[in-house]
């Protein structure tokens, strides 16, 4: 039984190399197997995006732009903290890490104020700072 | 009523002062112009760069000796990574570009592609093997092998004081042999710039 065995091996196995070197083209890498193996893995991840572009963009500094995004986050704290003086009037207690309106970091580039638009300059009880201020055009 | 009067020529005057303070004016500039506005690395810059590359790299030495070495066989490039040793965002691609523009345009020597650009160009061979009919599909082991590699670095120096300043930017190219690790060729620009604010 052994002896079929080996036989068997030692016919196929010859057969088996013919085969695949009969099937190299001229100045074909004879590994190239190798590498078609390992990319019909990824043909499906690596063709997905053909005919799209790859936004691989960065964000080029503009000290205006700048500038302007410190304003905007400054009028933002200022009206969160005017708002809180509205609501609860005298010391908030901010100053020692404590604000009752949200979870999120008051330091957080991605802060999110809840209230923006509300209230924006005055019309409302502002409490300590500026209670009773009224912006408006008239005459 | 005079009061009501004034208002009208009063609100539009301050409207056109208004828009015209607001307003942005946007011109279409020549791209070989130089514009230095904040002393930053520039397209100015980078056309130096790509000018001085192209200029040197195919009047150089390793060209003339590959192709007698070779029987006349033209060399394959590819161009691999620029290293950003520099204190700004500068994009090497702008200049690289240039030099495998003029590569192929040249006819002297053959590029071949690399890094995410040759990942997507094996996942589609892969494809084929699927889905093209044999006639059409194209096999693997037939790539081009590169004769030589296009690498560089860029760095920077900048001394300040008050509200002076010198910036001082070297970048460089090399070509090296693949077979044997030789480099053939190195390319230079050095640009001194004095920015005062």
């Amino acid at each position: 039984m052994e002896k079929v065995i080996y036989m068997a091996i030692l016919l196929v196995f010859p057969v088996m190399v013919y085969s695949q070197s009969s099937s190299l083209v001229p100045d074909q890498n004879p590994r190239y197997q190798e590498s078609q193996a390992y990319y019909t893995t990824l043909k499906d991840s690596l063709t997905a995006w053909h005919g799209t572009t790859l936004q691989n963009t960065y964000k080029a500094y503009d000290w205006r732009e700048v500038r302007e995004a410190r304003r905007k986050q400054r009028r933002e704290w200022r009206h969160e903290e005017n708002l809180y003086y509205a609501m609860y009037g005298g010391d908030n207690g901010y100053y020692d890490g404590y604000y009752p309106y949200s979870n999120y970091s008051y330091y957080s580039p991605n802060y999110y104020s809840p209230y923006s638009g509300y209230y924006r300059y005055g019309g409302y009880n502002r409490g300590r700072w500026g209670g009773g201020f009224h912006l408006g055009f008239g005459y | 009523m005079k009061f009501r009067k004034l208002i009208i020529p009063v609100a539009f005057v301050a409207s056109i002062v208004l828009v015209s303070s607001c307003s942005r004016k946007v011109t279409r500039v020549d791209p070989n112009q130089q514009i230095d506005l904040s002393g930053n690395w520039n397209n100015t810059d980078a056309r130096q760069v790509a000018e001085e590359m192209t200029g040197t790299i195919l009047n150089a030495n390793w060209l003339i000796t590959h192709l007698s070495e070779n029987a006349g066989k033209q060399p394959v490039v590819i161009v691999g990574m620029v290293n950003n040793k520099s204190h700004e965002h500068i994009e090497a691609e702008v200049f690289t570009k240039e030099v495998e523009r003029c590569f192929i345009q040249s006819q002297k020597v053959r590029l071949v592609q690399g890094g995410k650009k040759r990942e997507e160009i094996r996942g589609e061979r892969a494809d084929q093997q699927t889905n093209s009919s044999v006639s059409t599909m194209k096999k693997f082991g037939l790539e081009n092998g590169a004769d030589y590699i296009l690498q560089g670095s860029i760095n920077s120096i900048v001394d300040a004081i008050n509200r002076k300043k010198v910036v001082y930017y070297q970048v460089n190219l090399e070509l090296t042999n693949i077979q044997t690790n030789e480099v053939v060729w190195i390319g230079e620009k050095k640009i001194a710039k004095y920015v005062k604010n």
